[in-house]
């Protein structure tokens, strides 16, 4: 009997009662299922700066407090892992769980099923990023979405710390080949100024342009270019042509996989985000009230352009 | 009560009037006709027995002249007398041999109405005879013998040597005006009886016979047809006794000698003093009667049968429509948009115009509710995307002032921006948790049971992590099953939990217990303690509007919505929730819900 290789992607509920509970059923009978389990070093402090950022000699600054608490968590859950008699590797990723994942696919191993373990609900930054819905639409693999409550502190666990191999990451951005093309379609002036803040911040090499109203958002992505922009930001709520409706019509005239579009709004109603992704968003973003947050989200999928790129067939 | 029972009911309202107004008539006019046709046949009856009656009475009145003239021409022959006077004085030698010629050629001209002839002297001795053998008997004895010595009179009926009935007719014998003796002639009743017997065409229980006094007790002149049924005591007013009596010539209605209910007519004989009874049985009599009440009563069950058939149909055709109505109803009741199609053009008809009219009303009335309902739901989601749009501003440009210029702000301009976005951070949140307290009342979540013992582990599950920073303790024991959402229950209850936790003593460890309170009838109560810092009284109520908060200031997170939730939660469950105080000392909340399976 061949033995599945699942791919664990956690940290704040590593070692929570339900994805335990999942992996244990998982494998069931024990020893078919090969775990993998990916730690994205999730940043603690927003405040620093992306990876990428170099310091006055030159290094590249990294958010060591996250990476250490990633490392310490994947021991912890190894030795749970290990006391349920699973087989487990492990390692830690960038912060970005997006391409963290990605980068882990790229590799040349063979993953038979993704375990997207998070936060409720609410209180979860991965799914506030549209986490699972991006993967599901860009990598052909099942994905188990498995909402956790966080783990109780690990730290007697590894009270004897494991010696578990890692290696120092490399800088998170992905390099670009040229600047990101993105359109973004807002009509308050003001959100749309806190986007262009929250890109030029986020030090990425993005080209952005705005339409404040949905007629010429039309104009400019349903010309003759076959490949207007790299990514479109669609807010819902326009006064002229509802989000929704634009977004059907770019669906009509667009590539939506080539041309992804991210929702980008206020509205938290479950019939607006299940709307969207039949239409074929890519991501539905709800917009953050705490802006770090909401530039964290957006750097996330910026990247994602430059990561599947080069995954893209 | 179900819809057949009601469909019955109108059968047996609808049966019993029918019946009424079918057979009442039918039965009166019966009745009447019974009665009346009865009065006629007793009537004819009566007619035809007063009729046969003076028949006969005339046939036994000829009979019996007959018989004296026949008495009377014996006794006058002179020569007789002159003999019968020499014989009795003895002093002559009689020739009795021709005495007794003389009487046969009597009896002889007679021709058969006399079968023997005796004379005998006032002693009652035979002196002679046409039968030698009765010489010298003794005729004394019976009663009439006395009389006949004055005028004629008649005898008792008797069965002679030869087996045939006989009639004694006495009379007396006189020569030179001076009485000698008895003439005796036995006559044959053979005619008499066959007269009486003759059916006269009343019917087979027809009955003629004659009767006459003795001793006050009447006694039969002739046989009866059923003589082994008469016990010598006729019963009183009997027909035997009445025809001795005055009521002579009346048709009468009496119980005869066999005990059977007759109708009788009497006469007298006036000559003889006997009384004639002509009697029919009063069922023969009345039979045709008895027919036609027969077939009346047939008659009144064929059309009661026929009157519940009709009542059946009737109730049917006429209860159909009304328990389509009813199914109709029903389902309009529950939301159904189904019409009444009954085109039946009557009142029914009418009813169900009127009840789809209503429906429609009513169902106009909620859709107007609707749209109100989904214009203030929408109006609430624009508003609060534009009331969150500003705020989403003020909070970003806030933190990003925050980040970048902070070193260039004073001391007090750094804690001032720290407020603002606190408080921006806040207002968005109770913009959000307002969305959150609209929404808990709409919900439609499918109702089914719902395990409270589970609900409550994942509730434990949730809370976990905050239970084990504060160092709580959550006891919760067996809670059995509800009728609900687990959903929005496990809402509830981690509501409550959190709070509990939320509002914790900071001087003693925290207690948490959840347990049955009560279980009655249809509903379970659930009673969530703690050792917190607990509700005053006076608030015990208002904690459960929105946005009530104890605590203004901002020691405690929370916008004031959490217990809001839960109330609409529980309201929407039909159950209720309150406060009171707990004898842990901190509060109690009381959540009633509906138990499952409703009992």
């Amino acid at each position: 009997m061949s033995t599945r290789n699942v791919l664990v992607v956690a940290n704040e509920t590593l070692g929570g009662r339900e994805l335990l509970l999942e992996l244990e059923q998982l494998n069931t009978p024990r020893g078919s299922t090969q775990f993998h389990v990916l730690v994205p070093a999730t940043r603690v402090d927003l405040s620093i700066k992306k990876g990428g950022e170099v310091d006055a000699q030159g290094h590249p600054i990294i958010d060591h407090r996250a990476q250490d608490l990633a490392r310490h968590r994947l021991q912890a859950a190894l030795k749970l892992l290990a006391d349920q008699g699973a087989e487990a590797t492990g390692e830690t990723g960038p912060a970005d769980p997006f391409t963290a994942i990605a980068r882990v696919l790229r590799r040349p191993n063979v993953i038979d099923e993704i375990i997207l373990s998070t936060l409720p609900t609410g209180t979860s930054r991965w799914l506030r990023m549209d986490l699972p819905h991006r993967l599901q639409r860009k990598f052909d693999l099942p994905i188990r979405h498995i909402a956790s409550a966080a783990s109780e502190d690990l730290a007697e666990v590894v009270a004897a710390p494991l010696s578990i191999e890692h290696h120092d990451l490399p800088p998170e951005a992905e390099r670009f080949d040229r600047p990101v093309e993105v359109v973004l379609i807002e009509d308050t002036a003001t959100d749309a100024q806190l986007t262009a803040i929250a890109l030029e911040r986020s030090d990425l090499d993005v080209n952005l342009r705005v339409c404040t109203r949905a007629s010429e958002a039309l104009e400019l992505l349903t010309g003759s270019d076959p490949h207007p922009a790299d990514l479109v930001l669609l807010d819902l709520r326009m006064p002229e042509m509802d989000g929704l409706e634009l977004l059907e019509r770019l669906g009509g005239a667009l590539d939506l996989d080539t041309v992804p579009v991210v929702i980008l709004t206020t509205s938290d109603l479950d019939e607006d985000r299940q709307r969207s992704h039949e239409l074929g968003a890519h991501a539905y973003v709800v917009k953050d009230p705490d802006f770090l947050r909401f530039q964290e989200v957006l750097e996330g999928i910026i990247v994602e352009q430059a990561v599947t790129s080069s995954t893209r067939v | 009560m179900s819809g057949p029972g009601r469909r019955r009911s109108i059968e047996k309202k609808l049966t019993g009037v029918i019946l009424i107004a079918a057979l009442l008539p039918l039965a009166l006019v019966g009745l009447v006709t019974y009665n009346q046709e009865q009065r006629a046949l007793r009537e004819s009856a009566r007619e035809q027995l007063d009729a046969i009656a003076t028949v006969q009475a005339a046939r036994v009145e000829s009979y019996l002249f007959f018989s004296e003239i026949n008495l009377e021409l014996v006794a006058s022959r002179t020569r007789l007398g002159q003999l019968l006077g020499s014989f009795i004085a003895e002093s002559i030698p009689t020739d009795q041999a021709l005495m007794n010629q003389i009487l046969s050629d009597a009896r002889d001209s007679a021709k058969g109405a006399i079968l023997e002839v005796h004379v005998a002297d006032l002693d009652g001795i035979v002196r002679a005879s046409t039968d030698p053998s009765r010489l010298d008997d003794d005729l004394s004895g019976p009663s009439y013998f006395a009389d006949a010595q004055i005028s004629p009179t008649l005898g008792s009926i008797a069965t002679n040597a030869a087996g045939l009935d006989v009639g004694v007719h006495a009379g007396p014998i006189a020569s030179s005006g001076l009485t000698l003796g008895v003439v005796v002639i036995e006559a044959d009743l053979d005619p008499l009886l066959t007269s009486l017997d003759d059916p006269i065409g009343l019917g087979d229980s027809e009955e003629s016979y004659l009767v006459r006094r003795d001793r006050n007790r009447p006694q039969l002149v002739t046989p009866l047809a059923e003589p082994d049924r008469f016990n010598n005591a006729a019963p009183e007013n009997s027909p035997m006794e009445l025809a001795m009596g005055e009521a002579s010539g009346e048709v009468i209605e009496a119980v005869d000698y066999r005990g059977e209910d007759v109708f009788a007519a009497i006469r007298t004989i006036d000559s003889t003093g006997w009384g004639l009874v002509v009697k029919v049985d009063k069922a023969e009599a009345l039979a045709p009667i008895a027919n036609f009440r027969n077939l009346l009563v047939f008659g009144l069950v064929m059309a009661g049968l026929a009157s519940v058939a009709l009542a059946h149909v009737l109730s049917v055709r006429l209860t159909d429509p009304i328990r389509r109505l009813i199914a109709v109803a029903g389902q309009m009741s529950t939301g159904g948009s189904q019409r009444a199609r009954l085109d039946t053009g009557d009142e029914i008809g009418e009813l169900a115009i009127a009840l789809n009219r209503m429906a429609d009303q009513h169902d106009a009335a909620l859709q107007e509710l609707e749209g109100k309902n989904d214009q203030l739901q929408q109006f609430l989601y624009v508003s609060s995307h534009d009331l969150k749009t500003p705020l989403r501003a003020i909070s970003s440009y806030g933190q990003l002032l925050a980040a970048d210029q902070r070193h260039a702000l004073s001391e007090s301009g750094r804690e001032y921006l720290d407020r603002i976005n606190e408080n921006s951070k806040r207002m968005y949140g109770l913009i959000d948790d307002l969305l959150a307290y609209v929404k808990a009342g709409q919900i439609e979540e499918t109702f089914g049971p719902v395990n409270l013992d589970a609900v409550l582990e994942r509730v434990r599950g949730s809370q976990e992590l905050d239970l084990r920073t504060v160092a709580a303790s959550l006891s919760i024991s067996h809670l059995g099953t509800a009728h609900g959402s687990a959903v929005l229950l496990e809402e509830v209850f981690a509501n409550l939990v959190s709070n509990s936790i939320k509002y914790r003593r900071p001087d003693a460890p925290t207690r948490i217990g959840i347990t049955v309170a009560e279980t009655n009838g249809d509903h379970v109560t659930i009673r969530v303690e703690d050792n917190g810092i607990g509700i005053p009284p006076e608030h015990r109520e208002r904690v459960f509007q929105p946005f009530h908060r104890l605590h203004r200031n901002d020691d405690i997170a929370g916008t004031g919505v959490g217990l809001a939730i839960c109330e609409r939660v529980v309201s929407g469950h039909g159950g209720t929730i309150r406060a009171t105080a707990s004898n842990l000392g901190g509060t109690t909340i009381l959540v009633t819900l509906p138990r499952f399976p409703p009992p």
